[in-house]
């Protein structure tokens, strides 16, 4: 499906010109609720967005962002709130998102640190595909296997 | 020490490694597939040259797609046909050990099939790009919904890389009242906890209801845990799950069966086992159940009306209902029991089997649908169901009533086939709701309500189809001669930009990778559907 001919939603937020080119999506509690579908992570990704930042996260569509190179950012609904306003106030807003360092940086030098497991940002930082890191231990799962078929060979039954 | 939950046990069964930062590699017994989640997966394994690491652990069906009448049209949809012909090549391609195709005997919503053929377990890790996975867990199997990167790392490896979940116990005592079903059950519990209450758990159902509830009541409970936020959902096995299970076409035989049912006995949560969190319910204080808004939360007793936003204090609460008042078309305090139904649809995986077209014949038995009403669609989750339910004139009863009999598949639950919604119709969906959206304005609602008598009655119908063709995805006989298009792509390294200092042109501390390597797989696909149909190219 093409959509490139559809007129745009100028009443939709992220239509409005100061927007444009937008990385850092703002969002609220339980952002990405009610589906498993990849297809969320991607329409985001796909505007742009490299970086979401939310009080919390729908449990899939937060693991979906991270196999899609977006980082889900929980930040207290306090902190949210204020970003919320100040984006509000003034345009060309910008946020820094450091990875690195684990840090979400406003233009007035406030800072606040978010919490990401040490295997998805190496992940992220280093573009590393999952599936090539599951591989290389290829014979870890070969061994559990052979242990599981042994105490559960019904489960290896086809018909 | 504390003693183990069902959900532990399960668990550590599957734990191919851990990192020292609690991340696992979690083993997977059961793959289910349909036609909606796994074409990108599939691409990625091509682009990549992977090979499936365990075909036989795929159970696989086209659902969402399907058409639910004129099956001799076939799918005039374009976009829903190359789905449903991507999963026939791909299954094709890459083996199976079940596959339905299109208009077979057996085909319905994988979420339906899987269980009723045996291939989902006590014991099992179970995975799907669905969310509604959870379903499986009524069996005591660890099953939950994942995306299509998921997907395409358990068709390659075998395991999710995955974390624990929080354990919560929902426990809920005593009898049910007349009318009052699993369904309601799992309302009243969300209505509790709200949609994001089992966030970031796993929920074990326990106490004397749902021990008393059929193994299909079971499923309509686990079915929704994910509307309560929670990735799986659990129900421990006992007499009624082997009885089930017991002759089912995947099922153990002989002397495997007798050691199977010993190893289920142990899946229970041990009598000391501590849970993150309990929430208990009283049963006879649940009363059949209706959600008169866009989410699952926005949920009242059938005795309730519409709610009032003035009297909410909390502002991003009210504004909630607001926008589900206007979206629904309702008027504030409008007793529930007298909104009006344009449509109503019995099915979705939720509430299409047996036992559901079986509460709603009884109910619908000798009368007829109000003329007001424009349309009852009764659509079956699989072939099976629906050949049990003309067996038992199920089909005859529906129709006397002005409803009608569809064949089967996820129809109106999402609306990704022709059974949709015009704007502005109010809809009784006898089903899960999906959140916010479509098909359209969903007043999900209980089935079998009022006067479901039917609860617990058990017959034993769906076992062993003689026509049943269960078969391996090779053999040709399911697999008609592969459709032109989707040609064959050329195997190729995966191209992976992913140097950091190539990514960062605006905030050089902001380092992800560029373009992820899904996009291009889709992409690929993409290019490949505007080839296969250049008239579905343009919106």
């Amino acid at each position: 499906m093409d959509c490139t001919h559809r007129p745009l939603k100028t009443d939709f937020v992220l239509n409005q010109p100061r927007y444009k080119g937008a990385q850092v999506l703002l969002a609220r509690d339980n952002f990405g609720c009610g589906s498993s579908r990849e297809h969320a992570p991607w329409a985001i990704e796909d505007y742009g967005f490299r970086a979401i930042i939310a009080p919390s996260f729908a449990d899939i569509f937060f693991g979906n962002c991270y196999k899609n190179g977006v980082l889900p950012i929980v930040l207290p609904a306090a902190t949210v709130d204020k970003l919320f306003a100040e984006c509000a106030a003034a345009e060309g807003y910008r946020l820094n998102v450091d990875l690195e360092a684990q840090r979400v940086t406003t233009p007035s030098g406030e800072s606040f640190a978010f919490d990401i497991t040490p295997h998805r940002k190496h992940c992220l930082l280093n573009g590393l595909d999952e599936i090539a890191l599951t591989l290389q231990h290829a014979d870890d799962i070969r061994a559990f296997e052979l242990r599981h078929k042994a105490a559960q060979p019904w489960l290896w039954a086809a018909n | 020490m504390a003693g183990k939950t069902l959900y532990d046990k399960l668990w550590e069964s599957h734990v191919v490694r851990e990192e020292s930062d609690g991340t696992c590699l979690l083993y997977i017994d059961r793959h289910l597939m349909h036609e909606v989640t796994s074409p990108q997966a599939f691409e990625g394994l091509r682009l990549s040259g992977r090979k499936v690491w365990r075909k036989n652990s795929i159970v696989a069906n086209p659902d969402h797609n399907t058409p639910t009448d004129h099956w001799d049209e076939g799918i005039t949809d374009p976009i829903s046909r190359l789905q449903v012909e991507t999963l026939d090549a791909n299954i094709h391609d890459f083996g199976a050990l079940v596959y339905f195709p299109f208009k077979h005997a057996n085909q319905g919503i994988i979420h339906v099939i899987g269980p009723e053929n045996g291939t989902t377990l006590p014991g099992m890790t179970v995975v799907c790009g669905d969310s509604h996975t959870s379903t499986h867990g009524a069996f005591g199997a660890l099953a939950h919904g994942i995306g299509t990167s998921e997907v395409e790392h358990v068709l390659a490896t075998q395991t999710l890389v995955t974390k624990r979940s929080k354990r919560m116990l929902v426990k809920v005592e005593g009898q049910l009242g007349a009318g009052v079903t699993a369904k309601d059950v799992a309302l009243a519990i969300i209505g509790r906890i709200g949609t994001a209450g089992g966030t970031g758990y796993a929920i074990e159902f326990g106490g004397s209801t749902i021990r008393a509830l059929s193994i299909e009541g079971r499923m309509t409970l686990c079915n929704m845990a994910i509307e309560a936020g929670a990735r799986a959902g659990l129900v421990a096995p006992d007499a009624k799950t082997f009885e089930y299970l017991d002759g089912r076409p995947f099922a153990p035989r002989g002397a495997d069966w007798e050691r199977a049912v010993a190893c289920w006995k142990t899946l229970q949560s041990d009598a000391d086992a501590a849970f993150d969190a309990v929430v208990e319910l009283d049963a006879a204080s649940i009363e059949p159940q209706v959600t008169w808004g866009t989410s699952p939360e926005q949920v009242l007793p059938i005795g309730g009306r519409v709610p009032n936003p003035a009297s909410e204090v909390d502002a991003q609460k009210r504004a909630g209902i607001e926008r589900a008042l206007q979206y629904m078309g309702l008027a504030a305090d409008t007793p529930i029991g007298e909104i009006r139904l344009d449509k109503v649809f019995i099915g979705s995986c939720t509430n299409s089997r047996i036992e559901d077209l079986r509460a709603a014949a009884e109910i619908a038995r000798g009368k007829h649908k109000a003329a007001s009403v424009k349309l009852v669609l009764v659509v079956p989750g699989s072939g099976m169901v629906k050949r049990q339910a003309e067996a038992e004139g199920l089909d005859k009863v529906f129709i006397d009533a002005g409803f009608e009999w569809r064949e089967p598949g996820c129809s109106m639950c999402l609306a990704m086939n022709a059974d949709r919604l015009a704007p502005g119709r109010a809809l009784r969906l006898d089903l899960e709701p999906q959140l916010r959206g479509p098909p359209g304005r969903g007043r999900p609602h209980p089935p079998g309500q009022p006067g479901n008598g039917r609860r617990g009655r058990h017959r034993r119908p769906l076992r062993r189809h003689p026509q049943s063709t269960l078969t391996g995805a090779h053999d040709e006989t399911l697999h008609p001669t592969r459709r032109p298009g989707l040609p064959a792509r050329p195997r190729q390294r995966r191209h992976r930009r992913h140097h950091p200092q190539a990514v960062s042109q605006v905030d050089q501390a902001f380092r992800l990778r560029p373009l992820p390597v899904r996009r291009m797989a889709l992409q690929r696909y993409r290019r490949a559907r505007h080839g296969l149909h250049p008239s579905s190219a343009q919106d």
